[in-house]
């Protein structure tokens, strides 16, 4: 079962979810927040083996180039211009499709990989760590999220943390995945963003289910959001001084009594959700 | 002479737009027939990279100038290496940003980011 947790608020509790769930439940963990990873920092992972993740970039060749601009007005991206002496790339901007050397009549075009980021993947005490990161000045994690993906096909069942809001990197860590954990907070504008990441998983079609972070008491709000819309309410994270402390150290939460228990039983309730959502889901097709 | 200016609308009346890329219409100018063309910006909304379109109609309309509020460090690598420079203008209507230019009253945009800081 592929598990993403997504948020749509940003510093609701996804790491926190996704990191300490990975650990109860045994599975692992796959950071696809490429563009601020931190789920590493909680799980520590050692004997780390490190690879890039390139994309094709165009280069072209000035004296085959005869400039007839097919590939600049073919580059959906823009990331060609050309001048009255040459065509220049803006790397960044280039999502390394090819098209510009499949117009080019001219063979003028031939394609180098660029190193966009890096996938670390370590062992965390028996479970597996798989880390994205983006390199700095780079405007596009989509490549790396597929790569961490790929990587990850081998495993059954695993967590994928996602980065915040409801953009292109969300959508590619939700696709194909088998459900999807919204966490969120009891707050107007924890409400406000779920409810956008809600709307997503519904038009892809992943069953879901919420779970509420840092509960202070009153959590009435979501209950209602949660009944009139039919959604399942998969657990509560209390807010206590103790979860602040161990995670501001760079603990996980269970190593806490307490929260070991309340996550045991939030993973066995997600996965008990998950398998029914999913028999469900294949049954309805 | 070809002149382009960034426009909010197609009539030399119609106010200049200040953005280069995301403008609506670029309207050009010949000095020689004294006639303006308006055409769409294809780009106005594109994801990115609206700057480097922009500059390529320029390059093709085979413009000599462009008369904007600001352009960016793409747009602007593009025109400087077909020998186009920028103009700077305020918020003036098309016509009259053309007429400052050919009397010489705009200064010529040296280096890339927002002149409005």
């Amino acid at each position: 079962m592929e598990i993403v947790v997504l948020s749509g608020k940003g510093g609701t509790g996804k790491t926190t979810v996704a990191t300490n769930l990975s650990k109860i439940l045994n599975i692992p963990y796959i950071d696809c927040d490429v563009e601020e990873p931190n789920g590493y920092i909680f799980l520590k992972p050692d004997n780390i083996n490190q690879i890039d993740v390139k994309i094709l970039n165009p280069i072209i060749d000035k004296d085959k180039c005869v400039l007839c601009g097919r590939c600049v007005s073919a580059c959906q991206f823009n990331a060609l211009g050309m001048t009255l002496s040459s065509v220049i790339l803006f790397e960044e901007l280039c999502h390394g499709c090819g098209v510009c050397k499949l117009v080019c009549p001219f063979d003028a075009i031939k394609e180098e990989g660029r190193s966009i980021g890096v996938i670390s993947t370590g062992e965390a005490n028996g479970i597996l760590c798989m880390t994205g990161k983006l390199n700095i000045k780079e405007p596009m994690g989509g490549p790396i999220i597929s790569k961490l993906k790929l990587l990850s096909e081998k495993y059954e069942n695993k967590i994928l943390d996602s980065s915040p809001g409801t953009s292109c990197s969300v959508v590619k860590t939700l696709d194909g995945a088998d459900y999807a954990v919204l966490v969120t907070e009891p707050t107007k504008f924890g409400l406000h963003d779920l409810k956008l990441a809600v709307e997503l998983v519904v038009d892809m079609k992943i069953p879901f289910g919420i779970i509420v972070n840092r509960n202070v008491g009153d959590i009435t709000m979501l209950q209602e959001y949660c009944i009139s819309e039919n959604i399942d309410l998969i657990g509560e994270i209390p807010f206590s001084r103790k979860a602040a402390e161990l995670y501001s150290e760079g603990l996980l939460l269970i190593e806490d009594p307490i929260y070991r228990d309340i996550f045991t039983k939030i993973g066995a309730r997600l996965m008990e959700k998950v398998k029914g959502r999913v028999a469900d889901a294949i049954s309805s097709n | 002479m070809i002149i382009i200016v960034s426009s909010t609308g197609k009539e030399a009346t119609s106010m200049a737009d200040l953005r280069f890329g995301r403008c609506k219409y670029f309207g050009i100018y010949n000095t020689e027939t004294k006639k303006y063309n308006f055409i769409q910006n294809e780009a106005a909304d594109a994801s990115q990279g609206a700057g480097i379109a922009a500059a390529q109609v320029v390059v093709e309309s085979k413009g000599e100038a462009v008369l904007t509020g600001n352009l960016g460090p793409k747009a602007f690598k593009v025109l400087t290496g077909s020998n186009i420079y920028g103009y700077t203008i305020g918020e003036v209507s098309v016509e009259n940003a053309i007429a400052a230019f050919l009397e010489n009253k705009l200064s010529k945009i040296l280096e890339f980011g927002n002149s409005q800081k």
